[in-house]
């Protein structure tokens, strides 16, 4: 009785351990490939907001992160600089609304360091595809409706979808998400507006924390 | 002499039973018994992932392979585990081989993997592949398992596949959008335009749409098999 026990027990460590090891292998390997890929897609973001010619500095290494509600609430956010010749030209950063239909909208927002926008892309999302997802590029063209926007607290209405008066197309069928991205936005600028000269000094700082 | 004969001819004789059970294998894994549409197992990714042809190729091609290693692998070692214990060894096989192949997605197609997001992992619960290990693998050969993992992979792939075709069809008048997502940028050219909306048929891209189109596809199924008896 005794024995069949601890021969099964045994068994069993045995094949969590083989099990595990194979996952921790693969993990490996694979890890290098999946950060090179998360930043490969970062970066073809990047350069759809701010070209690349416009800047001549190395990016992937003036990252910082940031916190604050304006943000997401409780979400740190990493930023890029883009600099050339050492003077700032424009900054990414990214924003999270939790304001859509269902779930976490997450953006990019490229900001000209006169607080203009370069532009706006969706990183993630899980709207309703069909309803929602007009927000991606590849759906619709309104995410292309806040390229040179910038935002003035004297013009803050405009900051809506246009059946409340505001600047922005709504989506037939669905208000809620492009809202959403407008204020999402919005707090970017207005975000961008209180801490723009701390943000183009911050030290870089991605990766430290992991 | 007529030794050799009679060898060559147990030889064919066994070799036509080798193919009669293959046979009976492809029969019940991509007909007679089909996961997707005889058992309905692995409702859940079946439904919610069917939205395109794109994401249901990925699925189908994920599920596949890790059908087909799980049953070799439970096959392989069937006669080294105790009965009592064969539960947590099937999952925890299946459970490592399903992170594997999420962190192999990940890696080399990055945006096929954002897309089907959570539905990678769920393969874990996809009642198919244990429901084989126990059924099937633990007890039959190296080869046999494999193959009927392959055969139930294809029955299961090719339902999801008819689904995502006629719910992209529906939906936003298109096959193959977003293919370069899984093969790559040259497949771009892939995607094939129907007709062209300006609001999509909603009703077909969210998961009513999904039960909807399924029940019609296994009422199709059974009304040929109806007609296959009567003949």
């Amino acid at each position: 009785m005794i024995s069949t026990i601890s021969r099964n027990a045994f068994l069993l460590a045995a094949f969590a351990i083989i099990c595990t090891g194979a996952v921790a292998i693969v993990n490996v390997l694979t890890k290098p490939v999946i950060e090179l890929q998360e930043q490969k897609a970062l970066l073809k973001t990047l350069n759809q907001l701010i070209p690349a010619e416009s800047y001549d500095n190395d990016i992937f290494a003036s990252c910082f992160t940031v916190k604050d509600d304006l943000l997401g609430k409780g979400q740190s956010q990493q930023v890029f600089i883009a600099k050339k010749e050492h003077l700032p030209v424009a900054l990414m950063l990214e924003t999270s609304s939790f304001r859509g239909y269902a779930g976490e909208i997450k953006l990019a927002i490229g900001i000209y360091e006169n607080g203009q926008l370069a532009g706006v892309r969706v990183i993630r999302h899980t709207e309703t595809p069909g309803l929602g997802d007009k927000i991606q590029t590849n759906k619709s063209d309104w995410i292309f409706s806040f390229n040179d926007k910038s935002y003035q607290q004297s013009q803050d209405h405009r900051w809506e979808v246009n059946k409340n008066g505001g600047d922005f197309d709504a989506f037939t069928g669905a208000t809620i998400t492009p809202r959403a991205v407008i204020f999402a936005v919005k707090n970017a600028l207005i975000y961008f507006e209180n801490n723009k000269y701390n943000l183009f000094k911050q030290q870089a700082n991605c990766g430290e924390d992991q | 002499m007529s030794d050799s004969i009679q060898q060559t001819a147990t030889q064919d004789e066994s070799k036509s039973e080798q193919a009669a059970v293959y046979k009976e294998l492809a029969w019940q894994g991509l007909w007679k018994n089909n996961p997707g549409i005889v058992q309905l197992l692995g409702l859940c990714p079946l439904l919610a992932v069917t939205n395109t042809v794109t994401n249901a190729l990925g699925l189908a091609i994920a599920t596949l392979f890790v059908l087909v290693a799980s049953n070799s692998l439970v096959s392989l070692i069937r006669a080294y585990v105790p009965q009592a214990i064969r539960i947590p060894v099937f999952v925890m096989i299946i459970a490592s081989l399903v992170t594997c192949v999420q962190l192999l997605m990940n890696a080399f197609t990055y945006e096929l993997y954002l897309s089907l997001g959570i539905f990678i992992p769920l393969i874990v619960t996809n009642c198919i592949i244990i429901g084989r290990a126990e059924a099937f693998a633990s007890k039959n050969s190296v080869k046999h398992a494999a193959f009927d993992g392959l055969m139930m992979g294809l029955g299961f792939s090719a339902v999801l596949i008819l689904l995502g075709a006629s719910r992209e069809i529906l939906a936003q008048g298109t096959l193959f959008d977003g293919i370069e997502t899984l093969l790559g940028d040259w497949a771009q050219d892939l995607t094939i335009i129907l007709y062209h909306t300006d609001t999509t048929f909603l009703l077909a891209a969210l998961p009513p749409g999904a039960f909807i189109i399924m029940g019609l596809i296994i009422a199709l199924k059974n009304l040929i098999d109806q007609r296959v008896v009567k003949q």
